[in-house]
């Protein structure tokens, strides 16, 4: 039962956590390229999915379950509180 | 996970597949037959088959003479010429009074030799498969793309961790050990793999992010979804379009012979379409457009000229060409072009649309193959719990049960009345039904022949397929062949290899489950450990 658990613990991290993180590091990416509107959104779009696929294989490739939920969580914490702060910046 | 990297992979792999393994089939399937959806509309439309093959000036001059009395105040008039993949004649008009606005299809669809509007019998045709393949059906538009694009991220991760827990994926790839039961799918499951493995993965991926508007939609522009299907107008209501009070102009028409002859030889090949701006006057300019698209990097138009009415060429600038090398001011939207393109088959010539299709079989098998193998795998632990008894049924429906709906769905095309109202969404429901039967066939009788039974159904609809459309088109077999009409003779030349590639896998499966039975092998599915692989876990 605890096994279960801590499985489905690390395939909610891999697809959910995994999104954001994945979401946030393309939106990163696209940020320090410095592109126009148009081209930022192909960068985002592109990135994300490769990202997206490499972070899932990361997550069922690490052979504890819990070290893996925490690294995608404390991953999605540092990278979206800094996209915040830096948009928060932009707008002030 | 535990274990090793490479066991971790092996188990990603397993279940990321068979999530959603069903639905994966039926998007590669459906998708497959979209390289053809011209040509498959055109097949499920026998009022437009041709009898005589047209060249392209006189098409173009009954298109003309056409316009002159369906839109001869029209600001602008369209003619989509005759290609290799639609041998009938498209006319659009922006009438008078009209905005203008960019129309994504003819208004009316003519015969290419005598120029008369063809009473087209309404179909879902290719556009309902195409369609089927990104955003399924009866549904939301943007829950069906979302169930595609998590079917189609899941495929990518199979894709990849397959790749990676193969220790010998290039040795695997050339071995192949017949009658060796599990092994032998899963040499099966490999070559239709490896085969097309860069197919795979660019169709998969590039299918993403064509999804990305609804799947990543915190970064979506909005307004870039599609708009509505066109449609053309039927021709009793074309007479009440242009009833204009104005004294109709008197004809003015170019010389379009030369116009066509002067494109062809400036593109090097045929000319796709023609646009004529100001009709029947003086001041008429005619953009012709390439019918050669082989750019990856091509936009939605060939190369263009421009003429005036004395046929006198304006100017060989490119619009089409400008305009995407504007477009792809960065990498990344190069690789978003590139991508779309490759996804589409936009650039593909007749051979590389056959390869794609070939490639779109490989991996409706490496899917099929796949869920196959799931079940034989667990046949001697699992057979009769529930989640067995569950994949067994879906595999039979999901394979089997989808080529019976979709030979029905061509079968409905021609037996439904032409003039039967809403037909094209009675052709939809005939194909849900069909595959709704088949769901309650493999609950009822999968264990009872149930693979031998639908694939041997499937394999009478497909090869019977061109007998339909030689009773049921108003153009014969004979006549098709010798007019040129390569869509419909191609469409029914691969629904009769379909037909038999069906019937040769329902006898093999049919063989191996009389000889299993003989050796003592069959009965009882719950200790049938050797049963044939399509049905292992049931008596086929």
């Amino acid at each position: 039962m605890k096994e279960q658990l801590l499985l489905t613990t690390r395939v909610v991290s891999a697809a959910v956590g995994g999104y954001a993180l994945a979401a946030v590091i393309s939106l990163w990416l696209a940020y320090f390229a410095n592109l126009e509107p148009r081209d930022h959104r192909f960068l985002v779009n592109i990135s994300f999915f490769l990202i997206y696929l490499l972070l899932i294989l990361a997550a069922f490739g690490f052979r504890s379950h819990l070290k893996t939920a925490f690294a995608i969580a404390a991953g999605n914490a540092v990278l979206w509180a800094g996209w915040f702060a830096i948009q928060g910046g932009a707008t002030a | 996970m535990k274990g090793p990297f490479r066991q971790s992979m092996t188990w990603l792999h397993t279940w990321s597949s068979l999530i959603l393994i069903w639905l994966l089939f039926a998007v590669f399937v459906t998708g497959t037959l979209s390289f053809y959806r011209t040509e498959i509309t055109h097949w499920m439309q026998p009022e437009g088959h041709i009898a005589n093959k047209v060249d392209t000036v006189t098409a173009a001059d009954s298109a003309w003479d056409r316009l002159t009395l369906l839109a001869p105040w029209g600001k602008s008039w369209s003619v989509s010429l005759p290609s290799e993949r639609n041998p009938k004649t498209g006319v659009s008009w922006v009438a008078e009074g009209e905005a203008e606005e960019r129309r994504r299809g003819p208004r009316a669809l003519i015969n290419a030799s005598n120029g008369e509007v063809l009473a087209l019998r309404e179909t879902a045709g290719g556009n309902f498969l195409y369609d089927f393949h990104f955003e399924l059906y009866a549904m939301p538009r943007d829950v069906g793309r979302t169930i595609v694009g998590v079917a189609s991220m899941l495929m990518l991760v199979a894709i990849i961790s397959g790749v990676i827990m193969h220790r010998k994926i290039f040795s695997d790839f050339f071995t192949f050990r017949p009658r060796k039961r599990t092994v032998s799918w899963i040499d099966g499951h490999v070559i239709g793999s490896v085969l097309a493995l860069p197919f795979h993965i660019m169709i998969t991926f590039s299918g993403l992010v064509l999804l990305s508007s609804t799947l990543l939609f915190w970064n979506s522009n909005p307004g870039t979804q599609n708009g509505g299907r066109p449609t053309t107008v039927a021709p009793s209501q074309l007479e009440h379009i242009n009833t204009s009070t104005h004294t109709r102009p008197a004809a003015v028409k170019p010389d379009l012979a030369g116009i066509l002859a002067d494109a062809e030889q400036l593109f090097g090949g045929p000319v796709a379409s023609l646009n004529i701006q100001h009709p029947m006057t003086a001041n008429a300019r005619i953009q012709v457009t390439s019918a050669t698209r082989d750019s990856l990097f091509g936009g939605r138009t060939g190369r263009q000229l421009h003429y005036d009415l004395n046929g006198n060429r304006q100017n060989d600038a490119s619009p089409g060409d400008t305009a995407v090398q504007s477009m792809a001011s960065s990498l990344a939207t190069a690789v978003f072009i590139v991508l779309k393109v490759t996804h589409e088959a936009r650039f593909a010539d007749v051979i590389t649309r056959m390869l794609f299709f070939i490639a779109g079989i490989l991996g409706s098998a490496m899917v099929a193959t796949g869920a196959v193998l799931w079940v034989v795998k667990r046949t001697r632990k699992q057979a009769g719990s529930v989640g067995y008894e569950l994949v067994s049924m879906l595999n039979l429906t999901a394979i089997a049960g989808l080529m019976v709906a979709i030979g029905s769905y061509f079968w409905a095309n021609r037996l439904l009345p032409a003039d039967m109202e809403s037909r094209d969404l009675w052709e939809i429901r005939v194909f849900f039904l069909t595959w709704l039967l088949t769901l309650l066939h493999a609950y009822l009788a999968r264990k009872q022949h149930g693979w031998f039974i639908q694939l041997s159904l499937a394999a009478t609809l497909f090869i019977c397929i061109p007998i339909l459309d030689g009773l049921t088109s108003p153009v014969g077999l004979w006549a098709g062949l010798v007019a040129h009409d390569w869509p419909r003779i191609g469409f029914d030349l691969i629904a009769l290899i379909t037909g038999f590639g069906l019937l040769m896998s329902a006898f093999w499966v049919r063989q191996h489950t009389l000889k299993r039975i003989k050796n003592g092998e069959g009965g009882n599915h719950h200790n049938n450990s050797r049963a044939p692989i399509a049905t292992r876990g049931s008596t086929v």
